[in-house]
């Protein structure tokens, strides 16, 4: 059984080896801000062997598994969305890099918490939903209602209104009986 | 964009302290976020030299109560947070990009030589604020300002102060009046107006019959036959007449009824399906990329069927059931009022527990719906990957997942039959409980002597007779909220304008040259990245054309754009110097060919798919077809030959015998302009080799348009094309591209290499 296990790492070191993922940490990586925007200069090696440094001066971060691992693996790219390099875990960061890459991260994916659910009618097909949020009070539509609440595991809910925005019921089970009811019926 | 004279003036006084005023602001926006990204009121002023941001917490405070979001008779408080001043002359390329939930408003910094972030905005604003950039951008470069038509209120219901959910069409679905659906839904049925008056009358007459059987059988057989005295009495032949025949004529009118509805239903469904359909079929390309194929033909039969019950059972038995109930009513009032006030008394009770019941009733249905609709769809799943399963021995996997959706399937199903077996019983007892009261208070009538006792009965079936109107008016309520649902949808696919229309005055040519020039072509899907940036090309007659560069470099999109499946967003395409907008559907479809990289085969005999363009072909021009795409060869294996079924439950072609068919189809049009969109991907070397000779003696005379990653494929092209980013940054012969050393002489070398390497030589 251990043999095996064995085997197994062995044959994913080899995957990202082929695969030549050029993982950033601290160690190769610097962040830094520029105008709003975050930026980095990596060092890399060159083929003979010397140290090149390459600098962005904006870069763009994408989660890589946006639902589930919000802190880890983070793709880094550039201006025409091809990736510089991937971040394991922003934990491979200093702490002000961690500040902006954090920062950068919120703000691209910056999704109201809904706290409440004030009224949530339906009329031909479409649902019009008052709720309670991080950011006050929001009203929104939703077209096609089933289609629009995106289940993660068994507590979080995305709801996805019908001019793309996001918003987030963090908890199922955080909600009050009220607004628990007016939503039950959709998931 | 906003008017500048809608601006609340609570933000003009935050503005004035900054030196704006509405005399001196040129242009202003407004954002739902501000620069960390957090909802607040962002309002951008321009002015002749500057670009001021104020942020800040706008409470609407309604002057007098009209309406509930009445946007012209608010008061706005504005509370400053923030202000942000730059240098119009500073900034330039002002531009939204697109994040998750949301966007931002950039602009480069000609100081600082970088992009700066501005602001932050939901998506809702990310419209107005491109059309902001695109004015704001057009003034920078020409110093004038030419404003958006639209205005920034249209894009409002007036009534709830909700954006429209489809701004193509200025409809609120939650302001929507009912009637005003149904009206328009109802001229499905005008065409047998006749047939649905007589069903009406029908109707109204058997329910009369219904209504006045319970008086003969009970009240006027006992008081007037069975008693003495009575002014019928002892004429019982009589009484068996008169039932009989009332019983006869209701399964007259029943019959007819039934006859004629059998007769028009199927053709009103059959209408609506094709009305359904062809409303769907006519729109452009972007609207089904936009939603699920899926969906779409669900659409179009659920909708229709739900929409036809509607007309022919919901609406006219509502009018039967309203009539049925007040005639009954009236009826027990005449008999007995005080008796009538007590069957009616628990009316109330009933109707409550009934709209619990059906509450708790739909929930469970939903969860029983839903719970099948998982367990389906992961069935499909399983036995349509089958192989996949196979490969990877996951079947106990996957029975497990299949019994554990079983079993939640299996739960909710019980859950219904469980409440349908305790709860229905419970109110019909609760219905009878109105029974037992009028029977004990009219039995101690009776026996009394204060009424006969054929009244009694006759009272008490009136009392059951109420039962059905009732638990149908609790319902209706309910179902009639779905039916106007699917008409809704029925209406929105039908009034959907197709993005791509013929102009009114379009050119039909009926000599093609062949001749395609793209005049500084800009294209996106969606507005905020452009997938084509000013290409201009221009493709002589008879030319052989090749198309390279990477993936998701804008190839498909050149020839969408061609065959028109999309409009351009700014600059011509022109065919034979004239543009596409201006050619008829007919020129273009009839004369531009196109084999793309999704080859789409329909249900049918081969040869059906390869004359699918050209139904008139004779057998010899399909085999010469087939024969120079490739197709011919693998085809004659087929023991059913040319008459072999294919597509959904039949013959599985192969990629690149699907492609040889789809090829067969394209050249049995003999197009003026051919376009071949990787059309050969999935056939080795050698095949396409073969192909492309039949192929260059059928283009004689023939635009052809080639795209392709591999190179090998486009070298005898006339001019090569390569497209980079949306760009066109070279083009030239297979021999000057080389000389160059450009983008070109990379991608070649490096599939050269390959090939060389993998010990091909071509």
């Amino acid at each position: 059984m251990k043999e095996v296990s064995q085997e197994k790492e062995e044959a994913v070191c080899k995957l990202s080896d082929v695969a030549e993922i050029r993982y950033l940490h601290r160690g190769n990586t610097e962040i830094f801000l520029k105008n709003g925007f975050p930026g980095a200069r990596i060092q890399y090696q060159q083929e003979d062997g010397s140290k090149g440094v390459e600098e962005h001066s904006r870069i763009w971060l994408h989660r890589a598994f946006p639902f589930d691992l919000l802190e880890e693996y983070i793709s880094v790219q550039n201006k025409d969305q091809e990736e510089i390099g991937l971040i394991r875990s922003l934990a491979d960061f200093d702490e002000e890099a961690q500040k902006i890459l954090c920062g950068e991260l919120e703000h691209k994916y910056y999704t109201p918490k809904i706290t409440k659910i004030v009224s949530l009618k339906e009329a031909h097909g479409y649902s019009f939903w008052q709720v309670e949020s991080d950011a006050g009070e929001l009203q929104f539509t939703l077209q096609d209602t089933f289609r629009s609440l995106l289940r993660v595991g068994e507590d979080k809910v995305f709801v996805f209104d019908n001019y793309g925005n996001r918003y987030v019921i963090e908890s199922l089970k955080g909600l009050d009986r009220h607004s628990l009811r007016k939503i039950e019926l959709y998931l | 964009m906003t008017e500048i004279e809608q601006i609340p003036s609570g933000v003009y006084e935050a503005a004035a302290k900054r030196g704006i005023t509405k005399e001196n602001a040129l242009l202003a926006v407004y954002a739902d976020r501000n620069r960390e990204g957090i909802n607040c009121d962002t309002w951008i002023f321009v002015t002749k030299d500057t670009f001021t941001m104020i942020g800040g917490i706008q409470r609407i405070l309604p002057k007098e109560h009209v309406g509930r979001m009445d946007r012209s008779r608010l008061e706005v408080k504005f509370g400053q947070l923030s202000f942000d001043e730059y240098a119009l002359e500073t900034l330039k390329d002002f531009r939204v990009e697109q994040q998750i939930s949301g966007c931002i408003l950039t602009a480069f910094d000609t100081g600082k030589e970088v992009y700066v972030l501005l602001t932050h905005l939901s998506c809702y604003k990310m419209e107005e604020m491109i059309r902001f950039c695109a004015c704001l951008n057009a003034y920078k470069e020409k110093g004038t300002f030419d404003p958006p038509e639209e205005r920034e209120n249209d894009r409002y219901c007036p009534k709830c102060g909700r954006l429209y959910p489809d701004q193509s069409r200025k409809l609120c679905p939650a302001c929507m009046n009912r009637m005003s659906v149904v009206r328009r839904m109802g001229t499905f049925i005008v065409k047998y107006k006749g047939q649905v008056i007589v069903i009406l009358a029908a109707m109204a007459v058997a329910t009369l019959l219904g209504v006045l059987t319970p008086y003969i059988s009970s009240g006027f057989f006992f008081d007037q036959v069975l008693t003495k005295g009575g002014s019928f009495y002892g004429q019982v032949g009589l009484v068996i007449f008169l039932i009989v025949s009332t019983r006869l004529l209701a399964l007259l009118i029943n019959m007819i009824n039934e006859v004629l509805t059998a007769r028009i239903v199927p053709k009103i469904t059959y209408d609506l399906k094709n009305v359904i359909f062809h409303s769907i079929e006519r729109l452009s390309i972007s609207f089904f990329s936009k939603r699920q194929t899926g969906s779409l033909m669900n659409q179009v039969f659920w909708d229709a069927d739900s929409i036809y019950w509607f007309f022919v059972e919901g609406f006219p038995y509502l009018i039967i059931n309203i009539i049925q109930t007040i005639a009954v009513v009236a009826i027990m009032f005449a008999i007995d009022w005080q008796l009538a006030l007590v069957a009616l008394v628990f009316c109330p009770v009933f109707i409550v527990a009934i709209v619990q019941l059906y509450k708790h009733m739909r929930k469970l249905y939903a969860r029983r719906y839903s719970r099948s609709r998982r367990m389906n769809g992961m069935l499909a799943d399983a036995l349509g990957g089958v192989r996949v399963v196979k490969a990877f021995s996951k079947e106990s996997t996957e029975i497990h997942r299949f019994s554990e959706r079983n079993a939640a399937f299996a739960q909710a199903s019980q859950n219904v039959s469980l409440y349908n077996g305790t709860a229905f019983p419970l109110v019909t007892f609760l219905f009878s409980i109105s029974s037992i009261l009028v029977l004990g208070i009219g039995g101690w009538r009776v026996a009394g002597g204060g009424m006969t006792y054929g009244l009694l009965l006759t009272f008490l079936s009136y009392t059951t007779l109420l039962y059905n109107p009732m638990s149908f008016f609790v319902d209706i309520n309910y179902r009639i909220s779905e039916n106007m649902n699917a008409m809704f949808r029925l209406m929105e696919v039908m009034d959907a304008e197709p993005e791509v229309r013929e102009a009114a005055d379009a050119v039909t040519l009926t000599q093609l040259q062949g001749r395609v020039t793209f005049e500084n072509v800009e294209f996106g899907y969606d507005k905020t990245r452009k997938i084509i940036d000013n290409v201009s090309f221009d493709i002589a007659p008879g030319k052989k054309i090749g198309i390279v560069g990477h993936t998701g470099a804008g190839k498909s999109t050149i020839a969408n754009l061609i065959i028109r499946l999309y409009d351009v967003d700014r600059g011509r395409v022109l065919i034979d110097g004239v543009d596409v907008r201006c050619l008829s559907f007919e020129t273009l479809r009839k004369n531009i060919a196109i084999v793309s990289q999704e080859t789409y085969l329909f249900q049918g005999t081969i040869l059906d798919n390869i004359r699918y363009a050209a139904p008139d072909a004779t057998m010899e021009e399909v085999i010469a077809a087939s024969k120079a795409s490739g197709a011919h060869d693998f085809i004659m294996k087929l023991p059913d030959g040319y008459s072999t079924m294919i597509g959904w439950g039949h013959k599985d072609l192969s990629g690149g015998e699907r492609q040889r068919v789809s090829i067969a189809r394209a050249i049995l049009m003999a197009p003026k302009i051919l376009i071949m969109d990787e059309a050969t991907s999935a056939m080795d070397t050698k095949t396409e080799r073969l192909i492309q000779t039949a192929l260059e003696k059928l283009s004689q005379g023939r635009t052809t348009i080639m795209i392709a990653h591999r190179l090998s494929t486009l070298r005898d092209a006339d001019t090569l094309m390569v497209i980079e980013n949306g760009k066109v940054p070279e083009a030239g012969t297979h021999a000057e591209l080389l000389e160059k050393k450009g983008i070109y002489h990379k991608l070649y070398t490096l599939q050269y290499e390959a090939l060389k390497n993998a010990g091909i030589q071509e």
